[in-house]
């Protein structure tokens, strides 16, 4: 079975990485700050092109934002993309220092097709606004030079020979005594290089050429050097400006949860908790976001950090964000029903993660009786989690709704408007405790019918402490 | 034997039509009286119950604790700022399903409709209960909404003073004590699939354990008191000492 590789080449990513999704004219500078090193569209749109002084491409589009390089960061870029890439493919190579090797050949089945691959493969890269030249080939090589020759699908065997053909041989990146030689030759196009026996190029060109067009042919084996996930997940993306409003930090922010989707998923691991460092100026503000069952989806990852945005306000401005996760868990199939007629349901755990990132973890409880008889100890507020304590029930009748202060009543209207329906309940207890209780409890009626449950304490005084709701 | 004979035979099961019989599900309330009129056996699932009462203690809790006795077990009961404690022995006596009560405190009332919007949405709730004040229609609306998607049974708790105001809530409840104290008088304001009702009196007898009779008038006197950690020697009303882990 022949291979199948993709190649991404992405020729603007470290200016993409730095505009944060802005759609203004952007320029990123050379190493000397003198010259324009790569545009974006909308910068190339008003005439500005690489190479061109700074000053010119100023005079061309005043408003033109400016970045500086920065080098260290760049390898980091193209290790981001290919965690990213984790969901499309295990088998991951980088191509410093643009471009990414996927080896696809045995995820087509997954996919159902290579146009499904391709299709989500655009969507993604849409959803990250980052541009990209896209190639398939049959061996790396050939991949690769499609890819920087403008991009290929592979059709048919025919489609793919022919459009192989095309490509200048410049493309090959050989040494340039080599190409000035294949200049003066007139050979300018693969095919005409293929069609060339390759004893006899090996003879003249020497067998450097000859060999680079046997690993494009797949005669010889090219093995890529694969890429090696790391253990945990550590996405670091330094931002070009500094924020001062959280939902602005969701965009970058995606970036980086695509690139742990893509981790988890060539792990086969759902994070349970992320932590999430807001770089500033002077100190860091860190948060953590968790999710009760573990998730691998970007998108709930995003919303969840949303809703824990908007409870956040920011010391200072934001100059870069910091993504750890260190705790996962193994992923197992959910069970899903074929006929089920629910139309989109949450797992529970998604949905207690989502009020508890809203509302804090202590706003949520479920509750638990208790075993003891004073009413406002009888029961407690028991975690999400874990078994609950089988108390004895409590003898007699209790009501449905308990006060949290008792309320004083009159004593005149007890016996009179409030008519007493059952009772004495004589409750004395806690004389171990700082909160002793003697009190004698009944089931009173109001005029209207409704029935409350109201003590007498041992001084005389009467308190309603519930309704029969 | 071709796939027609044993469709004729009934022996082929097919999920298109367990799909339409299922949509029009109907969850029954736990009380005979009113199923009889609520069109279709029960409240139909998806929808928002309005439930109109003045003060605590006119039944409100022991209409629902039926419903949410036979909740599923997978399922989430959420009670989003409910005005008392639920009374966690009082529900447990009434069969509730205590694993499975969530309840929420949140701090203001955008928070409060949109833990009930989550709640109603996630479709992982058998039924959310919240408690609005009047004046709140498009936020019903809303809720509505989220009923429909999620498929869960959502009970809005309000005034009756609002029992005037237009309301997007399928089924309307006007809820009254009745002197007897174990009935309600309800007025079904609005219900799916019928004409509204006029004032009925429902009988709530056996829906809580509050109306079991106490077993004497006397003050019984008790040696109480357990703390898990401590032995400690109880009599009781058969006065025979038991030892108390």
């Amino acid at each position: 079975m022949k291979g199948l590789w993709l190649y991404l080449h992405f020729p603007l990513l470290p200016l993409e990485m730095r505009s944060e999704g802005r759609r203004a004219p952007l320029a990123l500078l050379d190493e000397r700050g003198a010259r324009v090193r790569l545009c974006n569209v909308e910068a190339a749109e008003q005439g500005v092109q690489p190479q061109m002084a700074v000053a010119t491409a100023l005079s061309l589009v005043p408003e033109l934002e400016l970045l500086t390089p920065q080098p260290a960061q760049e390898p980091r870029y193209l290790e981001g993309l290919a965690l990213w890439s984790g969901r499309f493919s295990a088998r991951v190579s980088l191509q410093p220092p643009l471009g990414l090797l996927l080896e696809i050949a045995s995820m087509l089945r997954y996919f159902r097709g290579l146009e499904t691959l391709w299709q989500e493969l655009t969507t993604q890269l849409e959803q990250l606004q980052l541009s990209a030249c896209i190639a398939t080939g049959q061996t790396p090589l050939a991949a690769r030079l499609l890819a920087l020759d403008g991009g290929f699908r592979a059709c048919d065997p025919e489609q793919y020979r022919a459009r192989l053909g095309q490509v200048p041989t410049e493309r090959l990146g050989l040494d340039e005594r080599l190409q000035s030689r294949l200049r003066g030759l007139g050979l300018q196009r693969l095919e005409q290089l293929l069609a060339l026996p390759s004893a006899e190029l090996a003879h003249r060109l020497g067998p450097e050429l000859t060999a680079c067009l046997d690993r494009l042919t797949g005669r010889l084996p090219d093995p890529p050097r694969y890429f090696e996930p790391p253990e945990v997940f550590c996405g670091e993306l330094p931002l070009a400006y500094e924020v001062e409003q959280t939902l602005a930090l969701l965009f970058p922010l995606r970036r980086l949860l695509a690139q742990l989707e893509g981790f988890l998923r060539a792990r086969h691991w759902r994070a349970l908790e992320l932590q999430l460092e807001l770089t500033q100026q002077e100190r860091n503000q860190r948060l953590s976001v968790g999710h009760a069952a573990g998730e691998q989806c970007a998108e709930v990852w995003l919303e969840l950090c949303r809703l824990r945005f908007e409870r956040l306000t920011l010391e200072q401005p934001v100059i870069g964000l910091r993504l750890e996760a260190t705790q996962f868990r193994d992923l197992e199939r959910g069970r899903e029903d074929l006929f089920s007629i629910a139309p989109r349901e949450d797992t529970p755990a998604r949905l207690l993660s989502r009020l508890q990132t809203r509302l804090g973890s202590d706003a949520l409880c479920r509750l638990e009786p208790c075993a003891d008889y004073r009413p406002e100890r009888g029961w407690r507020r028991a975690p999400l989690q874990g078994r609950l304590s089988s108390a004895a029930l409590q003898p007699g009748a209790r009501p449905g709704w308990l006060l949290e202060i008792p309320q004083r009543l009159p004593s005149r209207q007890v016996g009179s408007a409030i008519e007493l329906l059952q009772g004495p309940e004589r409750i004395v207890s806690g004389w171990w405790d700082s909160a002793p209780v003697r009190r004698d409890y009944y089931i009173g009626r109001w005029p209207d019918g409704r029935r409350g449950w109201l003590y007498r304490e041992a001084g005389g005084d009467w308190y309603l402490h519930g309704w029969f709701g | 034997m071709s796939l027609d004979q044993l469709m004729q035979q009934g022996a082929v099961w097919r999920g298109r039509e367990a799909v339409s019989e299922a949509s029009a599900a109907t969850l029954s309330s736990g009380h005979a009286q009113l199923d009889q009129w609520l069109p279709g056996g029960g409240w139909q699932s998806g929808n928002l119950v309005e439930v109109l009462y003045d003060t605590e203690g006119c039944g409100e809790l022991r209409l629902l604790l039926p419903l949410l006795a036979a909740a599923p077990k997978d399922r989430w009961i959420l009670w989003v700022d409910p005005p008392h404690i639920p009374y966690a022995p009082a529900l447990k006596a009434a069969g509730v399903p205590l694993e499975r009560l969530l309840l929420v405190r949140s701090t203001s009332r955008r928070d409060r409709l949109w833990c009930l919007e989550q709640g109603l949405k996630s479709g992982c709730c058998a039924a959310v209960l919240g408690w609005l004040p009047g004046g709140e229609a498009k936020a019903l609306r809303r809720l509505q909404l989220a009923a429909s998607e999620g498929g869960g049974l959502g009970f809005v708790f309000r005034p009756g003073a609002c029992r005037d105001q237009s309301s997007p809530a399928p089924y309307r409840l006007l809820l009254e004590p009745e002197q007897d104290g174990v009935s309600a008088g309800i007025s079904v304001l609005k219900r799916k699939g019928a004409w509204p009702l006029s004032r009925q009196v429902l009988s709530l007898e056996g829906a809580a354990a509050d109306s079991r009779p106490a077993a004497s008038a006397r003050p019984r006197l008790r040696l109480v008191g357990e703390s898990a950690n401590r032995p400690r020697l109880i009599r009781n009303s058969s006065g025979a000492v038991r030892r108390f882990r």
